[in-house]
C-alpha cells in the first residue's frame, strides 16, 4: 500500500496537463521528481514510494518536474536551481520562506514554474529574482517579501494566482506573457511595467497601490478594482494603503473618472469592460477571496466567468456566536469557537466539528473547500481526518506487511541490513521481520503524514411530505421553503437541526435535508471528486478523493453535484511532525 | 512539541506559553504560562521572566473554511445583443405549370438556299 495516493502519476489525467511516464511505483519516472516530508534524501530515490525529502535534493538532479507531497516545506537552505525548475503542488502544499534567503533565483537563462503551491512568510526571501521566464499557476502568496529591490518579478505567464498581504513590489515584466484571473489584496506596490504584448485582464485589485507607464492601458481589460491608488507617471514606489493615499497616487471610487485619466495620460480607449466596485469576498480577514454569490466580479470576464482567482461559494465561518456562524455548536469536541479562530480547548485531546448544513439548492457543482489557519504541524497538530498512525506498534515477533510504511519507536531497529532510530521511517519491500536489541517497535504509518484531510457529506433531500404536527427526528437536518416555527424559532428558507421529536407550525414546507448519510475523506483546496457506485457520475458515492484508497482515472472521478452538503474536520494532536 | 525560538515569531500566528516562566512580548506585555499570544508584523523577538523550564510552542488555529462552487448558466447573466428571429421562409421549386415563358418566338424570315445548278440556269434562260 502506498502511502501518498499521488494524483500526478501515470495514466491519470492532471488539470495542468503533464503526462508522467508509466514505470514502478519504487523506480523515479524519467524528467519527474516526487518529493514529500516522509520521504529521505539519502534512502530514497525521488520515486513515489520512496521520494526524497527537500526540494534542495531534488533540484541538484538538474531539469526535472518536481511533484511535492502535502505538508510545509521549511528549507533554510537558498535554492539555486541550475537548469529549468518546475513545482507541482500534489495536495495542500505549503513553502515556508520565513528561513530563506532565496529561491529559484539568479538563474536568467532559465525557467522556473510553479503549480498549486502556497507560499508564506516574510523572511529575507526573494522569489524567482531574474529567472527570465516562468510560469504561475493556482499559487498563493500570502505575507512574503516578493523581490529584491529593482529585480523583475513577473516576466512569465500568471495565471489564478493570489497575492495577498505582499508589503515590497510585484512587478508586471515586459513581453509576451499572459497575466489572468489572479486576486491581488493588500498589495503596497503592484507595478505594471510592460509594453502591449503582454495581456493583463480578468483580475481583482483589492486595497492596492497601482502604477504603471506607457503601453499598459491597451491590454489592461475586464477587471475589477476597489479601494485602489493609481500612478502612471513611469515611476512606482507605493506607500501606505487606502485610506490613506501615498505621494504621487490619486484615489478613485469611479470608472469613468479613472478611464478619464488614462486617456489624458496615454490617449487612446482604456480599461475595456472594468469596473470600480467591493468584490465582495467571503471572509478577507482570514484570506478567503472567494466570492459571495452577488459579486460584481462574477461575470465581469469577457468569457462570462468570474475575475480573481476563486470562484463563488459559501464561507464557513467561524464565530463566537453560534447564530452568526456556520458551525454547529452541538457538534463540538474539546474545541474553543472565537470570531475567525478555533484552537483546542485541551491541547493533548483531538477535537472536531461540523459545519451546519448548506443548501446548493440548484445544484452547482462542488468546486473545492479550502481550509484557513494555521497548522502547528511541528506539534503535530493538523486538521486530518484520517490518523496517521496505526493504534497498536508491532514487536519483533509480528510479521510487517510488504510495501508498508512504519515508524520506528522506542529503540533502534534493524531492517534488510540497515539500523533505524527511533522517529525514522521505512517502507518494507519483500522482507516482513526485523530484529531489535532495545525492544524496538514498528507503527504502520496509515497516511501520509501532513496530509490535511477533511470529512463532507452529501443529499439531495427528500419530498416536501412534512406538515405541522408530523414529528421530526432528533438529529436530523431540513430544509424550509416558506416559514416555519420550531420550538419557538422561525425558520425561514433555511436549513435547521432537529433536536428532538417536536413537530413544528407555520405555512412553510419542510422536508429532510440530511439525515444519517455518512461521510467521506475529502481533500480540502483542490476540487472535489469521488468514486461511485457502477462508474457512473449519478452513482452513490464510494469515497471521496482524500481517502488513501481512492481510485484514480478515467472512469472512476466524478465531479459531485448535491443539493445539501455538510463538513466536518477533526484536529489530530499526536499525528506524525516533519 | 515543537519549541519556539525568540527570533521565530511570526505576525498572526498564535503561540502558547507553556513551562514554568512568563514570556514579555513586545516590551510591555507578559504572558503567563498557560497563555497565548499572537505574533505582531515586526516583532519576532520574546524574552523569558522567571524561573524554570522555559517553553513557547505554537498553536493550532482553524480560522475557518469556504465551500466553493463552479459557476453555472444561471451565474452567468452577462449581457448581449439578442439572437432576433423576424421570421422564416420556406422555398419550393416550381412546377411545370407554374413555369411561364416570356418570350414570344418571331419568325422575321426564311430563306430557301438552292444548289446552283446549270440545269437551273437554262430554265431561267428560256423564260426570258
Amino acid at each position: 500500500m502506498a502511502t501518498y495516493n499521488w494524483s500526478f502519476r501515470p495514466g491519470v489525467p492532471n488539470i495542468y496537463g503533464f503526462s508522467v511516464p508509466a514505470g514502478y511505483e519504487d523506480i523515479r519516472p524519467d524528467g519527474f521528481c516526487y518529493v514529500a516530508l516522509f520521504g529521505n534524501d539519502v534512502r530514497g530515490n525521488g520515486s513515489r514510494m520512496y521520494p526524497y525529502k527537500t526540494i534542495t535534493k531534488a533540484v541538484s538532479l538538474g531539469n526535472v518536474k518536481i511533484v511535492l507531497g502535502s505538508g510545509t516545506y521549511r528549507e533554510s537552505a537558498s535554492i539555486v536551481p541550475s537548469s529549468i525548475t518546475t513545482l507541482i503542488g500534489d495536495g495542500d502544499v505549503v513553502l515556508d520562506a520565513s528561513y530563506w534567503n532565496l529561491f529559484l533565483n539568479n538563474v536568467p537563462s532559465q525557467g522556473v514554474y510553479a503549480y498549486n503551491l502556497k507560499v508564506i512568510g516574510d523572511g529575507y526571501s526573494s522569489f524567482f529574482n531574474g529567472a527570465f521566464s516562468f510560469g504561475l499557476r493556482d499559487v498563493i502568496f500570502d505575507g512574503c517579501s516578493m523581490t529584491m529591490p529593482g529585480a523583475y518579478v513577473g516576466d512569465g505567464d500568471v495565471v489564478n494566482c493570489t497575492f495577498y498581504n505582499i508589503f515590497n513590489k510585484v512587478k508586471f515584466g515586459l513581453t509576451e506573457r499572459t497575466w489572468n484571473g489572479c486576486t491581488f489584496v493588500n498589495c503596497n506596490d503592484v507595478d505594471l511595467q510592460s509594453d502591449n504584448r503582454i495581456k493583463i485582464q480578468s483580475h481583482i485589485f483589492y486595497n492596492c497601490n497601482i502604477s504603471g507607464a506607457t503601453l499598459i492601458y491597451r491590454i489592461m481589460r475586464f477587471s475589477l478594482f476597489y479601494k485602489c491608488n493609481f500612478k502612471f507617471d513611469g515611476s512606482s514606489g507605493g506607500g501606505l494603503l487606502y485610506p490613506s493615499v501615498p505621494a504621487g497616487y490619486t484615489y478613485f471610487s469611479d470608472i469613468d473618472a479613472l478611464r478619464t485619466y488614462f486617456t489624458t495620460t496615454f490617449g487612446g480607449n482604456s480599461l475595456n469592460g472594468c469596473k470600480i466596485a467591493d468584490p465582495k469576498f467571503n471572509n478577507e480577514n482570514i484570506g478567503d477571496f472567494s466570492l459571495k454569490f452577488d459579486s460584481d466580479a462574477k461575470n465581469l470576464s469577457y468569457f462570462g466567468t468570474f475575475v480573481g482567482a476563486n470562484s463563488i461559494g459559501y464561507s464557513i465561518k467561524a464565530s463566537s456566536s453560534e447564530a452568526t456562524g456556520d458551525f454547529d455548536f452541538s457538534s463540538i469536541d474539546n474545541l474553543v469557537v472565537g470570531d475567525d479562530s478555533i484552537i483546542l480547548d485541551d491541547p493533548s485531546l483531538d477535537g472536531q466539528i461540523e459545519t451546519k448544513v448548506k443548501a446548493n439548492l440548484i445544484g452547482r457543482e462542488l468546486s473545492k473547500a479550502p481550509i484557513f489557519g494555521y497548522n502547528a504541524d511541528r506539534n503535530g497538530q493538523y486538521i486530518d481526518s484520517i490518523a496517521d498512525l496505526a493504534t497498536t506498534g508491532k514487536t519483533t515477533a509480528d510479521a510487517l506487511d510488504t510495501q508498508t510504511p512504519y515508524l520506528v519507536e522506542v529503540a533502534a531497529i534493524t531492517y534488510n541490513g540497515d539500523i533505524y532510530q527511533p522517529g525514522e521511517k521505512f517502507t518494507t519491500r519483500t522482507v516482513t521481520s526485523f530484529s531489535s536489541d532495545g525492544g524496538g517497535i514498528c507503527r504502520e504509518i496509515l497516511e501520509a503524514p501532513q496530509r490535511h484531510t477533511i470529512l463532507a457529506r452529501f443529499s439531495n433531500g427528500g419530498a416536501f411530505e412534512f406538515y405541522p404536527g408530523d414529528p421530526l427526528t432528533e438529529g436530523y437536518w431540513y430544509y424550509v421553503n416558506g416559514t416555519i416555527n420550531y420550538n419557538g424559532t422561525d425558520y425561514t428558507d433555511t436549513v435547521f437541526k432537529a433536536i428532538d421529536t417536536n413537530s413544528f407550525t407555520g405555512a412553510g414546507e419542510i422536508i429532510e435535508a440530511m439525515t444519517d448519510q455518512v461521510y467521506q475523506h475529502y481533500e480540502p483546496g483542490i476540487k472535489f471528486t469521488s468514486n461511485n457506485v457502477g462508474d457512473v457520475r449519478t452513482g452513490a458515492i464510494i469515497r471521496g478523493n482524500g481517502d488513501p484508497d481512492y481510485e484514480r482515472g478515467a472512469g472512476k472521478e466524478f465531479p459531485i453535484n448535491a443539493r445539501f452538503i455538510q463538513l466536518k474536520y477533526i484536529i489530530r494532536v499526536n499525528n506524525l511532525k516533519p | 512539541m515543537f519549541n519556539v525560538p525568540s527570533g521565530q515569531i511570526q505576525p498572526g500566528r498564535l503561540y502558547l506559553v507553556a513551562g514554568e516562566q512568563s514570556v514579555i512580548y513586545e516590551v510591555y506585555y507578559t504572558i503567563a504560562p498557560g497563555q497565548t499570544f499572537r505574533g505582531v508584523d515586526g516583532v519576532k523577538n520574546f524574552y523569558f521572566d522567571g524561573s524554570g523550564s522555559a517553553l513557547v510552542y505554537e498553536v493550532l488555529e482553524f480560522k475557518g473554511g469556504s465551500l466553493q462552487f463552479e459557476e453555472n448558466e444561471a451565474d452567468r447573466t452577462f449581457e448581449l445583443e439578442l439572437t432576433e428571429l423576424k421570421g422564416m421562409a420556406l422555398e419550393l421549386e416550381l412546377t411545370e405549370e407554374e413555369k411561364i415563358v416570356q418570350e414570344t418566338t418571331i419568325i422575321k424570315g426564311m430563306s430557301l438556299e438552292l444548289i446552283d445548278f446549270p440545269f437551273y440556269s437554262f430554265v431561267i434562260n428560256e423564260l426570258r
